[in-house]
């Protein structure tokens, strides 16, 4: 006879929730918007409150990915491909009671090919538009730079309205609509100091069934679960997977997959002089002992089965084709050969200590303060293993605002190390992150990095005109990175939302994730 | 994590299920395994053999060496090994044919490609499509890959040719004898290397491996056989399981009249059929059964043909009713077990989970069969969200992931087999075809930068 020692979950724990009532919802985020215009879009929290007040041209449907629009009605290819021809849906308005037009299309397109817009993803979005001309009020014309296949793939823009910027297309960052967007997406959008909140806005096209969604900045992990059973909230949106068990042993919640490709990082600035031999990074890394790190921080165990947690070499997930699966990940610690290359970099240990030209090295780290909710103290771990390898440490958490205005415009260069996440969905472009700084690329190179290797395999991929040699140059790519370690790279960890079971058809849209948020429900 | 019997002290005192949906009837409930199994002792009968806990950790391989030869679990295991092979060969196929189809052609791609497109076609049912393309890569420097194209244009050649028996030709991926209880080995994919065409400016073709659905077929019907085999030439059980499986146009064999005989306990235990006729709703809608009438017909019997009942509206299945309905459901088939038993305990729970996830599965065939598919397709990414822990059933998560491959959507198919790709010999060969969809989607999408 076994007895039972695993009590895997509660028996019919009972929440002692009040049910919903009224239109309303609120939900705890990573963190506050950092911007409400999707120009400037720079978090995932930024993309996923865009698309409640914004629409895109174009989208995919998250249940069965149909290319579809809310505010264009037909179209037609012209000039061989090279441009097309849209009709847009009559009676749509903007937020402020303007009609939508044509000429918002065409201003949406010439703000991105204005040089004037510091905008990274407008930088992209020059190799694909070449201009926009307004046939009709509602009928526009866009033209591509060259004929592409699957033309309306490449319209999954957010449309701008003219008259907000005053026909001005050299959009800037700080401009009054980055705070008070107006959109024609199915919520009106506010940005407070201590949430955002959305209004209903019903138009020709959305419906939304929610009236009022309130964005609150989740803060202990523990609290905002606690929060979500008591009712405090309906919803979160990232649930650590320390917490997971707890959300799926009530029967009023519900975890919800949100499928998007998110890694995790540590930037090594090698740019300090005792960081500048490739030798003490590949050190550095076999240092890391992530296996620890995961167990200690994300609460996996050694071996287990189906890990919402999964180790990298490169700066891909494993699920992905760019991932070169022929780099092995190091998953455990090997301290000996770590010294050995420290030495043979002209390090020196006194005292237990590592110096570098007769000074000990005091490590300074540094991490995106919010990700302390999904890896708890995972900072402080990293901290602890280059302490116990003989590197004095000093931890610092950096706000999101720092995170935005230092790190990713690379002048943090007071920090050694910095730990961060990447989230991609379909395009897994990662040439912002290693190209060295220069003419509008390697805008988001955290401690400028540099190698002419390193550019060139960006530059083939960028030119890659087959599937195969896209591939070919990130597979050498991810090789080439796991040699040069401007990043340690450390993990794929998956998402998971948490909704109460009292709001319905909550469909989460692949990385976007409100996409379809017109058909959200309350009720029981 | 363990899988252990409940058969020790009693944990807590049994808890009535919530105030929702009206249950359904006691009898049927008290039918289904994971009552069955709560009665005292009767879980300790079943885990008396360790294939069980290799099963529940989805250890294939160990849970054929601890079932052994023959009987029933054993029959049982090779057929959902088949299943899952088939859905992998479906995720091949789809993902081949929304890359490698006329109007998705790029510069660049191999002349070859129209050999793989060809099997593709043939996966899913799409035979004369095939023979067009059959028999063009006889030039192909890749030796293999021009004798795999003649076998098949050979194949086809036949009067009312099929995929579906086993090939013992050496160009298409045969096996070793049929030995139920073994895993044999899948050859390792890409099973061809070919290169790009030429394109204009002169680069440098590189090399592009494809791989063949032929190997996964094979092994599909390998294990079928296995099954069979384990229970002595008796087709019973694995025709039961593959039921909900099968590939298009394939038969249903002996099932096809919709009436299963009753399977045993070995068949259903941890599978999303609480019993044979929930099991029976939807092979028989697979074999075209009208879903109204075959639920009515089924709900004395079926506890999912009770309920989805009740969710269906206008040739629909509601399913914010079903999600309702499947939570009810799983209350009072824990609250039973924990009657059976004596008392409530955490495995309860964990097999609850399965009524849970099946529930909603059977509502997803039941949508599918009133011809709604976006509904279909809703419910199904519904249960996916509720198959956790041991109901996370991989042959369900990779026919999800088949069925985004046929929409062009890579991602998330990606995601969804990644995790499996390792629990079978040769899986990887699904992966190399979803990794060229993967590629070609993604480099039509609009640009993306990284975020934080």
């Amino acid at each position: 006879m076994h007895s039972n020692p695993h009590r895997l979950l509660s028996v019919l724990g009972l929440a002692a929730a009040a049910l919903t009532t009224g239109a309303s919802l609120a939900f705890f985020e990573e963190s506050l918007p950092s911007t409400m215009n999707p120009l400037f879009a720079q978090s995932m929290v930024d993309n996923r409150v865009h698309e409640l007040v914004m629409d895109r041209i174009y989208f995919n449907d998250p249940i069965n990915n149909e290319l579809v629009s809310n505010i264009v009605q037909e179209w037609s290819l012209l000039d061989s491909g090279k441009s097309i021809r849209l009709v847009l849906r009559k009676g749509v308005k903007w937020q402020d009671g303007e009609v939508l037009g044509a000429d918002d299309i065409c201003f949406t397109v010439k703000a991105m090919l204005d040089p004037g817009t510091p905008s990274p993803i407008a930088e992209k979005q020059r190799a694909i538009f070449a201009g926009c001309t307004v046939e009709k009020p509602d009928v526009a014309v866009v033209q591509f730079t060259k004929v592409f296949h699957n033309p309306l793939n490449r319209l999954s823009v957010h449309v701008l309205p003219e008259h907000a910027f005053g026909g001005k297309t050299a959009i800037q960052p700080d401009h009054e609509f980055s705070l008070r967007p107006v959109g024609t997406g199915p919520m009106k959008g506010s940005s407070g100091r201590r949430g955002t909140t959305f209004e209903k806005y019903k138009n020709v096209h959305h419906d939304a069934g929610i009236d009022t969604l309130s964005l609150q900045e989740g803060n202990d992990p523990l609290v905002q679960v606690k929060t979500l059973i008591n009712n405090g909230v309906q919803g979160i949106i990232t649930v650590p997977p320390g917490n997971r068990a707890e959300v799926s042993a009530q029967d009023d919640l519900a975890l919800k997959s949100y499928d998007l490709r998110s890694w995790w990082f540590v930037a090594v600035n090698q740019e300090k002089p005792y960081l500048k031999d490739k030798r003490v990074r590949q050190a550095l890394d076999l240092i890391v002992d992530r296996t620890d790190l995961r167990q200690l921080s994300i609460g996996v165990k050694p071996g287990e089965q189906n890990s919402p947690c999964e180790f990298i070499s490169g700066p891909f997930v494993q699920s992905s084709p760019f991932y070169n699966r022929t780099v092995a990940v190091n998953a455990r610690a090997d301290k000996a050969k770590a010294f050995e290359l420290l030495n043979a970099a002209g390090l020196k240990q006194e005292g237990g200590r590592w110096h570098f030209k007769n000074e000990p090295i005091t490590m300074r780290i540094g991490m995106k303060a919010p990700l302390d909710i999904e890896a708890p103290d995972l900072l402080s771990q990293v901290g602890n293993q280059l302490s116990a390898a003989g590197f004095d440490r000093q931890e610092f958490k950096i706000t999101t605002d720092d995170w935005n205005l230092k790190v990713l415009t690379g002048q943090a260069s007071e920090y050694d190390l910095v730990i961060g996440k990447w989230s991609f969905g379909l395009v897994e472009d990662v040439n912002p992150l290693f190209h060295s700084r220069k003419d509008g690329r390697g805008a988001f190179n955290v401690f400028n990095f540099t190698n002419p290797q390193i550019d060139t395999l960006l530059a083939q991929y960028e030119v890659a005109r087959t599937d195969t040699q896209a591939q070919d140059a990130y597979h050498k790519l991810h090789a080439l990175l796991a040699q040069e370690l401007p990043y340690l790279f450390l993990w794929k960890l998956d998402t998971k939302s948490a909704w109460r079971t009292e709001v319905r058809s909550n469909t989460i849209t692949p990385y976007y994730y409100w996409t379809v948020f017109d058909k959200w429900r309350t009720g029981a | 994590m363990l899988l252990l019997a409940c058969s020790g002290e009693p944990t807590e005192q049994v808890a009535p299920p919530k105030t929702g949906p009206e249950p359904i009837s006691e009898a049927i409930v008290s039918a289904s395994w994971p009552v069955k199994v709560a009665a005292p002792g009767a879980l300790d009968a079943l885990l008396a053999n360790p294939g069980w806990q290799s099963y529940y950790e989805r250890n294939y391989s160990g849970a054929l060496t601890g079932f052994g030869a023959s009987g029933p679990a054993t029959a049982r295991l090779h057929a959902e090994i088949s299943a899952m092979y088939r859905q992998a060969a479906l995720l091949q196929a789809r993902s081949t044919i929304e890359t490698y189809r006329p109007e998705q052609l790029r510069e660049g791609d191999p002349a070859e490609v129209s050999y793989v497109l060809a099997v593709a076609w043939v996966v899913v049912n799409e035979t004369e499509k095939a023979k067009e393309l059959l028999g063009k890569s006889g030039g192909s420097p890749s030796k293999a890959l021009a004798a795999a194209d003649a076998a098949w244009a050979k194949r086809l050649a036949q009067p009312d040719a099929r995929w579906w028996p086993i090939s013992n030709d050496p160009a298409q991926f045969p096996l070793a004898e049929v030995t139920p209880g073994v895993m044999p080995g899948i050859a390792d994919a890409p099973h061809y290397t070919v290169k790009e065409r030429p394109l204009d400016g002169g680069s440098t073709p590189l090399d592009v491996g494809l791989s063949d659905a032929t190997a996964l077929l094979q092994a599909a019907m390998w294990h079928e056989a296995a099954a069979a085999a384990a229970l002595a030439g008796d087709v019973s059980v694995a025709d039961a399981l593959l039921g909900a499986w099968r590939l298009p146009g394939e038969p249903l064999n002996s099932v096809a009249s919709a009436e299963l005989k009753e399977l045993p306990l070995e068949a259903l235990f941890m599978s999303p059929w609480l019993t044979t006729a929930d099991l029976q709703l939807v092979v028989g809608l697979n074999a075209g059964k009208p879903a109204t009438e075959w639920l009515q017909q089924l709900s004395g019997t079926s506890a999912y043909a009770a309920v989805i009942s009740r969710c269906v509206v206008e040739q629909k299945v509601d399913p914010n009713c079903l999600q309702d309905q499947a939570i009810a459901l799983s209350q009072q088939v824990e609250a039973a077990m924990g009657k059976a038993f004596g008392s409530a305990a955490a495995d309860h729970r964990l097999f609850a989970q399965f009524v849970l996830a099946g529930t909603l599965r059977a509502g997803a065939e039941v949508a599918e069969s009133f011809g709604d598919e976006r509904g279909a397709a809703e419910l199904r990414l519904i249960a996916r969200d509720r198959s956790v822990d041991a109901a996370a059933d991989p042959t369900f998560f990779i026919s999800i992931a088949a069925w985004d491959a046929g929409q062009r959507n890579p991602v998330r198919a990606q995601e969804l087999f990644h995790g499996y790709v390792d629990k079978l010999p040769g899986l990887q060969a699904a992966r190399v075809s979803l990794d060229a969809l993967n590629l070609r989607v993604s480099r039509d999408a609009g640009p993306a930068i990284p975020v934080h």
